[in-house]
């Protein structure tokens, strides 16, 4: 070997050694009673920073029969206070067997804690579990193997590659929040009725709430049999089709109309669409890991596009951000929530004082009046001994529990969906000393147990404590020193009893139709919201209906359609008006509350930035913890504040629909400047440079556009700009082409049977400024028109 | 039984108890101490869940209240629980009823208890008439009522004590106003001298890290109510205890603080008794009569 060579292998040797254990998913130690344990977390050792970490311990015994728990311990200090919370999850390992156990990791820890094998308070062995954190697009693969898709993986979508991961039936997190970390899941081949029905169940409500789903379709699609009635399909009809530039292959047919598609022109549909919840699912027609698909050039592209909405977005599949955020965002409002409604002070001065007088002047009196003097010495205590009990008995009928529970959080629902995303911060007060179990009802706790900062003003000194978590379920929170709120952030699904449904057609200038509320809550100060224009709807009883008729934006102005927006708009309708010359009214203070709840809880909504298309909105509050929570293992009543949060579909009404230019918002996704911006009113073109903008059209009415138009308005141009300011093409999907446009003030026509719309909605424009003048330009619109009518 | 019994049906007792409760100064004074406290807790309650703002809304105020409660009753006991015996004897020399009290079927002792009994007793029952004050702390729940029986308890025995002080300087004083001066002089003395003197104790006797604090140190917690009041309320008081934390370096040993207070405190009381019957006995060489 040459020196050079030499030097270059020594390098690498290094380096794979130096990077090498921080890739490897397997992290093992060995305990000296033939006891072997290996750890392997995230998916193949990979995970999203900030999510859910699924890990999975596998012990091998080979001595006698070991049974302990497997305990992690991690460490919080916050301001003075030091907290630790200890993960506990029982194991029993027969001699000679080899078991596995799963759990997942809260998503705060940055340096992984030592995971540890514990038999009598003693630690066995232990192993720090190895995870890379990363930005790949994380593609789950059930069925098949990765190798049998060789086209796509290194497939890149936009800056992200993506990393095929094997998934198990067996090793499939059972829970959806475990798959936080995978941007889709690709099941092909698999016999969905043997896949546990705890991970059927995860799979779904990981769907609902903003998984991406593609099923390989194909000969085997007899196997997803069990899944139709879930797809809303009934067996699909399967045949040998011609496919242009790939051969014959066996493609199934979808007959139901509810299934955007795409397809080569003159040729059949190869992928069926459908938005789910907040997903979506993607049935491909044909099977991705069999010939000629498997080979087929084209592939990456097709699955480019069915990747793209969730490759883009930078949120978790399952809406909301890392419990952390929802802790920082919400962990000193809970304290402002009234444990209990306390008796006024004013009436308690009147009963001591009351008291005071009877014990004086009053009884003196009396016994006056009876010539009794005498019975003081026995009266007296007996009116102490009855004021007290009376005072107590008052007291503790209005007291809380001595360990009281307030939640707060966040409640997505989704339309037609079958279940209620929730994720909440629950605190538990407990008097210094005690010590109590709680548990947040068939949800995962996802942060550590938390003291928050001592409150201002009241005097005290530095608690210290700990708690011990149960496979990540229950929690038992060890006495602290103080008096002091412990609170988790605990994230799960409930069964939806009912959602807010509705009717809602956009009708020229208006969205207009009748919610109902089906939540059986009452929905409190209500509003639709469609990008900064809403309409309150008040308080909704459960069954309780109300027409809505909101304008159109007609301009965004580049404040979003997201979560800020449903803060500002829950923030304005809570304003608590003028306040009175004796404070706060107990309406004004929850008023205040929820003004600061609405901004704090939709910082933790970061779906609704993430998706660009315009959204209707319903928003509103429910005095319900979303999720049961349990003291000592008995149900309690937490006093508990939730924002509900639901996504609108609506449809079009009757005739031609037109959508205003400012519905599609344009989006600058490639320039000299920037990348990836909303493009708002007055942006800047300096001289000699190109920028590409993309308008998304809604995906429920992307099959029945039949006109776009596009226009830009030109706000100020420079002296040297007397020809045309700028060149603008259209991108051509169908051959992946720019084709160039005639450019006018008032727009220019484009035909989405041209190709200029993709399959998922987009429309890209170029821009390619020739001339050495600045231009100042408006936002772009896009206006599309179609024909058809409303499903 | 028999000694209660014996207790209780003292002339000199049951005839105190009854003129004091004769006229509008004790009604008067139960009032007043009552009033005081429910005002303190219902201020402190106010501040607490002001109406002002979306104001934060702490359990933990309980402490605060206890706390306040707590030293300002023990404040009130140690400033009436002297005055109330330091005029017992000094007084009827005053009047000039001493001798004929001596010269009844009573033995010394049973007039030093007597008149230790009635101002005592006046003392106690204005504790037991703040008892409906404290419920307000269950509004908030997480005392025990363990707890607030330990402090009473506390209260029982500073009471005994001060009140054998006070009746002990009525005894050797023959002015009242001297016997007032001196037991007050004495009580609070001690109360504000005993945790200076313990800190000095810390400080002079000081040697750096591997430092053994005097065990001996310890006494100034023993003979202080206040260390008393706050080993026996525990957690919420427990910041003051935590001064002796060089020599009582386990919670134990800091939780035993209450009933080693108490113990002293009635070993002095005891002492103070008999002393003051000494005092007043007519064949004593050395009495002042």
């Amino acid at each position: 070997m040459s020196g050079p060579m030499r030097l270059l292998a020594l390098i690498t040797l290094l380096a794979a050694a130096l990077l090498g254990p921080l890739v490897t998913p397997l992290s093992a130690a060995t305990a000296g009673s033939g006891l072997t344990f290996t750890l392997e977390a995230g998916f193949e050792g990979r995970a999203k920073s900030g999510q859910w970490i699924p890990v999975t311990a596998t012990v091998v015994n080979e001595g006698q029969e070991w049974s302990g728990r497997l305990q992690f311990t991690t460490v919080t200090e916050i301001g003075p206070n030091r907290h630790g919370s200890n993960y506990r999850f029982p194991l029993v390992v027969p001699a000679g067997a080899t078991k596995q156990i799963s759990f997942y990791m809260p998503a705060e820890i940055a340096n992984m804690p030592a995971v540890q094998l514990v038999a009598d308070d003693e630690v066995v062995a232990e192993a720090v579990p190895q995870v890379q954190m990363t930005w790949e697009a994380l593609v789950g693969v059930l069925g098949v193997e990765p190798a049998d898709l060789p086209t796509l993986a290194g497939l890149q979508l936009g800056q992200r590659t993506v990393r095929l991961i094997r998934l198990t039936g067996e090793r499939l997190p059972d829970e959806p929040l475990a798959l936080q970390s995978l941007d889709a899941i690709l099941l092909d081949r698999l016999a969905w009725a043997e896949l546990p029905a705890p991970r059927q169940q995860a799979l779904q409500t990981w769907v609902e709430h903003g998984g991406t789903l593609i099923l390989g379709g194909g000969p085997e699609i007899h196997r997803l049999e069990p899944l139709y009635p879930w797809l809303g399909i009934s067996a699909p009809a399967l045949a040998e089709r011609a496919v242009t530039g790939v051969g014959t292959a066996s493609l199934i047919t979808v007959s139901e109309k509810a299934w955007l598609v795409t397809r080569r022109e003159g040729d059949s549909p190869l992928v069926y669409s459908q938005p789910r919840g907040a997903g979506e699912i993607h049935l491909l027609a044909f099977d991705p890991a069999l010939e000629p698909f498997a080979s087929w050039q084209g592939l990456p592209g097709l699955m480019a596009q069915v990747l793209h909405r969730s490759a883009e977005l930078t949120a978790t599949p399952i809406s909301g951000p890392p419990a952390t955020k929802i802790g920082i965002n919400v962990g000193d409002l809970i304290r402002q929530m009234p444990i209990k409604e306390v008796p006024s002070t004013r009436r308690l001065l009147i009963i001591l004082g009351v008291y005071a007088l009877v014990m004086g002047p009053v009884h003196l009196l009396l016994l006056r009046g009876l010539r009794r003097l005498g019975w003081a010495l026995l009266t007296l205590p007996l009116l102490s001994l009855a004021g007290a009990g009376t005072t107590y008995a008052y007291m503790k009928a209005n007291a809380a529990a001595d360990v009281s529970a307030i939640s707060l959080g966040v409640i997505e629902g989704q339309p037609g969906g079958h279940s209620l995303a929730v994720r909440s911060l629950t605190g538990f007060y407990l008097p210094p000393g005690s010590s109590h179990t709680a548990e947040i009802g068939g949800a995962l706790l996802s942060s550590v147990p938390a003291l928050p900062l001592p409150t201002p003003g009241i005097p005290y000194k530095p608690a210290t404590g700990r708690s011990v978590i149960d496979q990540g379920r229950s929690v038992r929170l060890e006495p602290l020193n103080e008096w002091l709120m412990r609170s988790v952030v605990a994230e799960g699904t409930q069964p939806v009893a009912g959602t807010v449904d509705g009717a809602i057609l956009v009708d020229g200038q208006y969205i207009t139709g009748r919610v109902t509320n089906r939540l059986p809550f009452t929905l409190k100060g209500a509003a639709i919201m469609a990008g900064p224009n809403f309409q309150e709807l008040g308080d909704l009883a459960p069954g309780a209906s109300v027409d809505v008729s909101v304008v159109l934006p007609a301009f965004s102005g580049g404040m979003g359609w997201g979560a800020n927006r449903v803060g500002e708009v829950l923030g304005r309708m809570a304003d608590p008006g003028m306040i009175g010359p004796d404070g706060l009214t107990a309406e004004q203070q929850q008023r205040v509350r929820r003004q600061q709840l609405a901004w704090a809880l939709t910082g933790a909504l970061p779906w609704a930035d993430a998706l660009e298309q315009p959204k209707v909105l319903i928003a509103g509050w429910l005095e319900t913890a979303g999720l049961p929570v349990l003291i000592d293992g008995q149900e309690v009543e937490p006093t508990a504040e939730s924002l509900y949060v639901q996504r609108m579909t609506y449809g079009y009404s009757d005739g031609a629909f037109q959508l205003s230019a400012d519905l599609v918002p344009g989006r600058l996704i490639d320039s000299t400047v920037g990348t990836n911006q909303p493009v708002q009113w007055g942006w800047g073109m300096a001289k000699n440079m190109s920028a590409t903008l993309e308008h998304v059209v809604p995906i429920e009415i992307i099959d029945r556009v039949t006109g776009m138009e596009w226009r830009i308005p030109i706000l100020e141009k420079g002296p040297a700009s007397e020809e045309d300011p700028f060149q603008v093409s259209a991108f051509r999907w169908r051959d992946q082409s720019w084709v160039k446009q005639p450019f006018a003030p008032e727009g220019f026509k484009l035909s989405p049977a041209d190709g200029f719309l993709s399959p998922d909605g987009r429309v890209r424009i170029r821009l390619d400024k020739l001339n050495d003048a600045t231009l100042v330009l408006g936002a772009p619109g896009l206006s599309v028109s179609g024909e058809e009518a409303a499903p | 039984m028999q000694a209660l019994r014996m207790i209780l049906r003292n002339p000199v007792l049951l005839r105190e108890a009854r003129v004091r409760m004769r006229g509008w100064r004790a009604p008067a004074l139960i009032t007043a101490y009552t009033g005081l406290l429910s005002a303190i807790a219902a201020l402190i309650f106010y501040v607490a869940v002001r109406n002002d703002g979306p104001g934060v809304f702490a359990p933990e105020v309980a402490s605060i209240i206890f706390i306040v409660l707590a030293v300002v009753q023990l404040g009130l006991l140690v400033l009436a629980a002297p005055g109330l015996t330091a005029g017992a004897i000094s007084g009827e020399r005053e009047r000039q009823t001493l001798d004929l009290l001596l010269v009844t079927h009573m033995s010394p002792i049973q007039v030093v208890i007597g008149k230790l009994g009635a101002a005592v007793g006046f003392a106690l029952l204005l504790m037991f008439a703040s008892l409906p004050v404290y419920g307000l702390l269950f509004l908030f729940g997480g005392f025990s009522m363990y707890r607030l029986f330990l402090t009473a308890v506390i209260y029982l025995v500073t009471v005994l004590l001060l009140g054998s002080l006070g009746l002990y300087f009525s005894a050797v004083f023959k002015r009242t106003q001297a016997a007032v001066v001196a037991s007050y002089g004495l009580a609070i003395g001690a109360m504000i001298a005993s945790p200076v003197l313990a800190v000095l104790v810390y400080q002079v006797f000081n040697r750096g890290p591997n430092w053994q604090a005097p065990e001996w140190g310890v006494i100034f917690a023993y003979i202080n109510p206040l260390f008393g009041l706050a080993a026996a309320a525990g957690r919420p008081m427990n910041e003051l205890i935590d001064l002796f934390n060089p020599i009582l370096d386990t919670p134990a040993l800091r939780e035993a603080v209450w009933w080693k207070f108490c113990l002293t405190a009635l070993a002095l009381m005891a002492l103070l008794i008999w002393r003051t019957t000494i005092r007043i006995t007519p064949l004593k060489k050395n009495s002042s009569i």
